[in-house]
């Protein structure tokens, strides 16, 4: 603004209280401020309007509404009305709107050139006919099947398009794949109760809380709704509180919220729960559930349990499994994405046995509102892919929604892999460490400025519209899909925009919610309020009969045994899966419990090397007498952890690069201006 | 695992010099028994005197209908920092980097401190003493204490501006008036919550950022004091609202950034002056305390002490 004169400034002034709106998408300071000749329906200046969608930060799917000032939105709350988080959001959520504003954004589409190796600005129309050439010409000589797409778990619309345009152009190959699966969860309910499913966690009934290292404050499965839940049961009401014990070898920010920390070491976990369950089975309290379960938990024994978990004495694990079995409603939670490796079936497994001898399958955790995704590639298909890539069986890769060169273990050579791949194309809005490999990039809306729709339960389906006009020469996804398989004549839905073919896919969503309405009152109330939710009914669970053939071996560490220390590997508060790096916001926020890892993501220190702060002394717990925390540090040697193994796959935390605008001072891109010194004495 | 020197040096920025409260009344924790006991007290005090305020509500003026508090639950709390990022996203501000916060140029009008407790008031031992602070003791309670700036009715940084830029207004708040502000610092250090913020520098917003700005609040520029203001721009616009209708402000009408998004709907806020409101309800609950309440600041922020459970043979 410097260059504009007194006189200049006075004239503005003058008109600046209708014409503020303009500036929204202009570059350059403006110079002429005009009020608006047709003011848009429903903008007045001065006022918000608000407008319902959904967060897409993480797949919690929490609903939001944004608050729009002069066409550009400004803030993002919570939905009050949303099912999952009430009005409430997390701070990845509220930093969401430095995605949509975020200056590192991909501008247009871009195509890396042949001779040059960088990127160049190319237009829609061409990346599209290019995109839709290549496809036609696999198709045309049958060999579609070398055309692999990429994309995350969610739920929606987008997801049964992928299905429908995979299908047209004849390829079977589209591998889902998310960083934090919740794969071990539901394989260990298929073993255990016959059931695939994610069930609801009812932490707002449960008087006592039992949790196994998930992080279900943070970044487990729905944090904003289970900090909700959790603060309806734990924090101090009418003279009544819950209590919250953690067990595990790290005090996340999740479990700094317990009454009481159970330092197990990091394999432990399962044999403190399967341990738990022998005692609960053992002295009856399990009544008729108790004989099916009977040999499976036999030879876990306190006593045993006690001594390789890092726990002792043993009557501390007897006292856990009193306590759970006499609280009026007890809940144990898995390890979640604390673990992964080979032993993380295993001991989600041995926590569903825990809960299911409690008898608290039905009561606090209930099969029927599951959580919706898509399951996850495990590390067998992933590498099998990874493979093929290398033998170059992979023409075309589609990479939506995900970032697998950051995210899957180094070990896979997933990076190497797809430079093999003839044509990589990726969608992402940021130059991410998958995108940067690409050849083709066809940058998406950010949520903010798409319509879409997302299910994150059963039940809950949210729907999103755009808040803003597009920022930047982007384009939906499922436009560019549509437009290519009109491109190869393969005809889904031909001519169709993707506004449109959402909102005729609304049409089922209406059957399923408010049969036999009008659709367009329907719709109308859909996207004001932000969906459409129903509730959803129980499933009834029994014991399945196959579990009785699971064997729970011995839990084990990978690598040398003879150092005393173990890699965690969690995820980030912030950052999530390291999606979040370049949302400045986020960067002072968050985890508090490890503060170095406060700016920029680097892999903070597992509990295996956090120093003892906390010395294990006397110890005597000053407000329970004769009990102890116990911590594991230093008496036996660890190893590191099955990371890189078969079953899971090692995860990464944090971006290894925090984005361009980010460095130095301003996280949020907020660079000192020219000729200020670039540090003052401290 | 092993591990091996690299040679390479890292510089780790932490923003909170103590997690350690030594003793002082930052963050209290108190047991179940002594947490129902006094709140079966302070029931029966309100049922007696219903209609009694809390002694923050005098600081505003005589013929005010308002006095803005708030009331942080701590055994709510789960120091998710949803709440800093919320502020930082309504009140424009900028985030400084790593680099400047290492100097000390650390920008935040609510953050969240972490304080390991050793000692928890005990109910079965005697009521309200503290013991158990063995610092050899390896057993701690974790508080998460959102800190921001208390609204004091008695401010400490007010008397010392040469300038008159802070003062305090007829609703009780602490004001920061940006454009009369010179920098002395003064105020940031006389505060005992070092709540209050300085602008070292311009913040440039490239664009798109600057999108995102809201236009109710100031950017501010370099070298003025800055500090959180209970979201005065939604209080005004929530008496604008009312205005309009020929009514006051009612409870539950005006929530700042931070209450609004707390998912574990620790924060409350409202006005102390009306004795059924929320805030008010929480500020004479029986774990109601004021931070380093000693010194006789008179805040408005009203804390709930932490509840800790212990196994059943306390």
């Amino acid at each position: 603004m410097s260059d504009i004169k007194r006189r200049d400034f006075l004239k503005i002034l003058g008109l600046s209280g209708a014409g503020t709106g303009l500036v929204g998408c202009a570059q350059e300071p403006a110079q002429k401020l005009i009020p608006y000749l047709v003011q848009p329906e429903e903008i007045i200046p001065g006022h918000p309007t608000h407008y319902a969608s959904a967060c897409r930060e993480c797949p919690a799917g929490c609903g939001v509404v944004a608050k729009v000032r002069e066409g550009r939105p400004i803030k993002v709350e919570g939905n009050p009305d949303h099912p999952v988080n009430a009005g409430r959001l997390c701070a990845r959520g509220q930093a969401s709107l430095q995605g949509l504003y975020n200056p590192d954004r991909i501008q247009s589409p871009m195509l890396r050139s042949e001779a040059s190796g960088e990127f160049e600005a190319i237009s829609w129309s061409e990346a599209e006919g290019m995109l839709a050439e290549r496809i036609g010409a696999l198709r045309a000589s049958g060999r579609s099947d070398r055309v692999y797409l990429f994309s995350d778990g969610a739920v929606g619309t987008l997801d049964g398009l992928f299905d429908a345009w995979m299908d047209a152009i004849g390829s079977p190959n589209r591998v889902t794949y998310d960083s934090f699966d919740l794969e071990p969860l539901r394989e260990a309910n298929r073993l255990t109760l016959g059931l695939a499913e994610i069930p609801r966690y009812e932490l707002d009934q449960a008087d006592l809380i039992v949790s196994f290292g998930a992080g279900f404050l943070e970044t487990w499965i729905s944090p904003v709704q289970y900090a909700r839940l959790f603060s309806r049961s734990q924090s101090f009401r009418d003279g009544q509180k819950g209590r919250f014990i953690h067990i595990g070898p790290r005090l996340s920010m999740t479990g700094s919220n317990s009454d009481e920390w159970v330092a197990a070491r990091p394999e432990g976990a399962m044999l403190v729960a399967l341990a738990m369950t022998r005692v609960l089975v053992a002295e009856g309290r399990a009544g008729s559930r108790g004989a099916a379960i009977r040999p499976l938990v036999e030879p876990f024994t306190p006593e045993r349990v006690a001594e390789s978990v890092g726990i002792a004495p043993a009557e501390e694990i007897t006292r856990l499994a009193h306590e759970f079995a006499e609280s009026p409603a007890s809940l144990a939670l898995p390890p979640g994405t604390e673990m992964t490796g080979r032993n993380a079936t295993a001991t989600h497994a041995a926590v569903t046995l825990l809960n299911y001898a409690a008898g608290n399958i039905g009561r606090t955790v209930r099969f029927g509102p599951n959580v919706e995704r898509r399951r996850s590639a495990g590390m067998d298909r992933l590498t099998e892919v990874a493979d093929t890539m290398r033998a170059g069986g992979v023409e075309i890769a589609l990479i939506h929604g995900c970032d697998p060169v950051f995210t899957l273990a180094a070990g896979l050579g997933f990076a190497e892999a797809l430079d093999q791949v003839d044509l990589v194309v990726s969608f992402a809005s940021y130059m991410d460490e998958t995108a940067a490999r690409a050849d083709l990039i066809l940058p998406d809306h950010t949520p903010l400025e798409s319509w879409g729709d997302h299910v994150p339960e059963a039940g809950v389906r949210t729907l999103m519209q755009p808040t803003i006009n597009p920022l930047f020469d982007t384009k939906h996804s499922g436009d560019v899909l549509l437009a290519v398989a009109t491109g190869i004549g393969a005809g889904i839905a031909p001519g169709t925009a993707w506004p449109d073919f959402l909102r005729d896919a609304w049409r089922a969503v209406q059957l399923e919610h408010e049969p036999g309405g009008n659709f367009e009152d329907f719709w109308r109330e859909a996207v004001s309020r932000g969906g459409a939710w129903r509730a959803v009914g129980s499933q009834p669970v029994t014991l399945n009969t196959a579990v009785a053939g699971v064997v729970f071996d011995e839990p084990s560490l990978d690598g040398d045994a003879s150092t005393p220390y173990a890699l965690l590997a969690y995820p980030s508060p912030n950052f999530y899966d390291g999606r979040g790096a370049n949302r400045g916001g986020k960067a002072r926020s968050g985890d508090r419990r490890h503060r170095r890892g406060e700016f920029a993501a680097w892999p903070t220190r597992g509990a295996g090397l956090r120093a003892p702060r906390y010395p294990p002394g006397r110890g005597g717990h000053p407000h329970r007498p004769g009990a102890r925390k116990l911590r594991p540090l230093g008496r036996e040697p660890w190893s590191e952890p099955a990371g890189v193994a078969a079953g899971g796959g090692g995860r990464g935390v944090g971006r290894r690069r925090v984005a361009d605008h980010q460095r130095g001072p301003g996280g949020n891109g907020a660079p000192r201006r020219a000729g200020q010194p670039a540090g003052l004495p401290r | 695992m092993g591990l091996a020197a690299t040679g390479r040096r890292v510089e780790l920025v932490s923003l909170q010099g103590s997690h350690d409260d030594h003793d002082r009344e930052i963050a209290e924790v108190i047991s179940l028994d002594v947490a129902a006991e006094a709140e079966e007290h302070a029931r029966e005090e309100m049922e007696l005197h219903p209609e009694a305020l809390v002694h923050a509500s005098e600081d505003a003026d005589p013929k005010s209908p308002y006095r803005w508090g708030m009331a942080v639950d701590l055994s709510s709390c789960t120091g998710c920092s949803a709440c800093v990022t919320a502020c930082y996203a309504e009140n424009n501000i900028p985030v400084v980097g790593e680099e400047f916060c290492s100097q000390g140029r650390e920008m935040a009008w609510l953050r969240i401190g972490t304080y390991y407790e050793h000692a928890i008031e005990e109910g079965a031992n005697g009521h309200g003493d503290t013991h158990g602070d063995d610092p050899g003791s390896d057993s701690f309670h974790v508080v998460h204490l959102p800190m921001m700036c208390q609204q004091c009715g008695n401010a400490p940084c007010e008397p010392v501006c040469p300038v008159y830029a802070t003062y305090h207004n007829p609703e009780g708040l602490n004001v920061q008036i940006y454009n009369r502000c010179v920098g002395t610092r003064y105020c940031s250090n006389n505060c005992p919550y070092k709540a209050r913020r300085f602008e070292w520098f311009d913040y440039e917003f490239p664009f798109p950022l600057n999108l995102q700005l809201n236009p109710d609040v100031t950017v501010r520029e370099k070298g003025v004091m800055e500090k959180c203001t209970f979201c005065v721009q939604r209080v005004a616009a929530a008496k604008n609202t009312a205005a309009y209708e020929y009514r006051a402000v009612v409870d539950g009408e005006v929530t700042p950034a931070c209450a609004q998004t707390c998912p574990a709907e620790a924060i409350v806020f409202g006005n102390l002056r009306d004795p059924n409101s929320r805030v008010s309800q929480w500020a004479k609950s029986g774990r109601s305390y004021h931070v380093l309440g000693e010194l006789n600041t008179r805040p408005a922020i009203t804390y709930l002490k932490e509840v800790a459970r212990g196994t059943e043979e306390t």
